[in-house]
């Protein structure tokens, strides 16, 4: 299910934030950045709110990114992106695996 | 068109047609590259990026390709053919259309020192972008492109979808008047911050040179004016983000020859209402809101030229070039 890899992407994403701001990057991207975005518009219709957490976040991400490499808050910002994204799923009734970053 | 292309749409192609433009036009609420389309070689898709095509003359035409594991074509240029289908309410039609040569335009934040002359394959973290090239319709309705690629080290690859042209635009269009919209400003009065930039809601309004003054204002001074209406945070094109930063990239090196001005989509994302302004411009005239959208507007208060979707600094600073500085 892309959704739940999507999750799973940005936890892994958080992973490699600890080490390796780059590689935390292409995971992002490559893992979950396009399905987020869907992911968003599928809540769209059903949970408004969660719809705009789960963008908000995402946008933290991006933003963190996009400037400073800041190992820590670019973990700390993919952290909480997995949280709302798990949240995101359980509101759709999809199954996630466990993700601990 | 061959009789084998001319098998592969049968009397029930306005179903599926339906359902290609339902995910690639959006509704302003949906990806815009989530529909798959046909593809002759079996796993590429072709996915029309463009809002408001219309008849008229030669205008950009974007469209974007995908694999099956969603890596996005990229580089190079790749040939378009176009057909048009039919009304849609009748026997459909297979009649040959224009042909044109598409570049590659990349989302801004994405371009590659060195590009390669040769399509291939990236993934999201490598590149990401659209094919475009300048086309003209002459008939409302259904048509369909072919777009065909000689793919790095993966030969020739084609695939083909089906879009919607319309008799009349539905967003304002080149040489109509710029509505005089009176948009959101740092200097309004009793509005949360985040509409007026979404990226705003827990900190300062980023771009504050993009929030200076209204489209109404400018139209009435005479002054030229770019305008981004985008919504950096809840954007689900993907593109809203990288087109605001790029107008606030020019705003930076040509504020002596327009105005410029972001306009946020969302009064309130949550309560689903839009920002008057961005509905004036993007919901009037029966558009569906998709975005982002730059609009160019010229002294004389006409609008000069527009760019959906993606907007590359390289198509609006020649135009901004040709602007009169007037400090």
């Amino acid at each position: 299910m892309r959704f739940d890899d999507a999750h799973r992407g940005v936890c892994e994403a958080a992973e490699a934030a600890a080490g390796d701001v780059e590689a935390a990057e292409a995971i992002f991207f490559d893992r979950a950045h396009d399905s987020l975005h869907e992911l968003a518009a599928t809540l769209d219709d059903t949970d408004r709110v969660s719809a705009a957490r789960l963008l908000e976040a995402k946008q933290d991400v991006e933003a963190e990114l996009d400037g400073a490499v800041r190992r820590e808050i670019v973990r700390d910002h993919l952290v909480a992106l997995a949280a709302v994204t798990g949240d995101a799923l359980d509101v759709l009734g999809i199954e996630r695996a466990e993700c601990e970053p | 068109m061959s009789e084998d292309r001319h098998r592969r749409w049968p009397r029930t192609v306005w179903a599926a047609v339906a359902v290609t433009l339902l995910a690639a036009c959006g509704g302003g609420d949906r990806d815009a590259p989530s529909a798959d389309a046909q593809a002759s070689g079996g796993e590429l898709s072709a996915v029309v990026a463009s809002f408001d095509l219309a008849i008229g003359p030669p205008a950009r035409f974007l469209v974007a390709m995908l694999d099956a594991d969603r890596r996005n074509l990229g580089h190079g240029r790749v040939d378009l053919a176009f057909t048009y289908l039919g009304e849609g309410t009748s026997e459909m039609t297979d009649t040959p259309g224009p042909s044109a040569e598409a570049s590659y335009l990349p989302i801004p934040g994405t371009e590659t020192d060195n590009p390669p002359d040769t399509p291939r394959f990236l993934l999201p973290s490598q590149g990401r972008g659209v094919y475009a090239a300048e086309v003209g319709f002459d008939r409302a309705g259904f048509w369909e492109v072919e777009v065909h690629a000689d793919v790095d080290g993966d030969g020739r690859r084609s695939a083909t979808t089906a879009f919607e042209v319309l008799a009349d635009h539905r967003v304002p269009a080149v040489g109509d008047p710029a509505p005089p919209s009176e948009n959101l400003t740092s200097a309004t009065a009793g509005v949360p911050a985040e509409a007026i930039d979404s990226r705003a809601i827990d900190g300062p309004v980023p771009d504050p040179e993009l929030h200076q003054t209204t489209i109404a204002a400018a139209v009435a001074a005479g002054r030229p004016a770019l305008v981004v209406f985008s919504t950096p945070v809840f954007c689900v094109s993907r593109f809203c983000g990288p087109v605001t930063d790029v107008v606030a990239g020019l705003a930076a090196d040509y504020a002596d020859r327009a105005a410029f001005i972001h306009v946020e989509i969302w009064d309130d994302f949550e309560a689903k209402r839009i920002n008057a302004a961005a509905a004036e411009w993007l919901a009037a005239g029966g558009g569906d809101g998709n975005e982002p959208w730059v609009f160019l507007i010229g002294a004389d208060g006409t609008i000069a030229a527009r760019w959906d979707n993606v907007a590359a600094r390289a198509e609006i600073e020649p135009l901004l070039r040709q602007l009169p500085a007037n400090p």
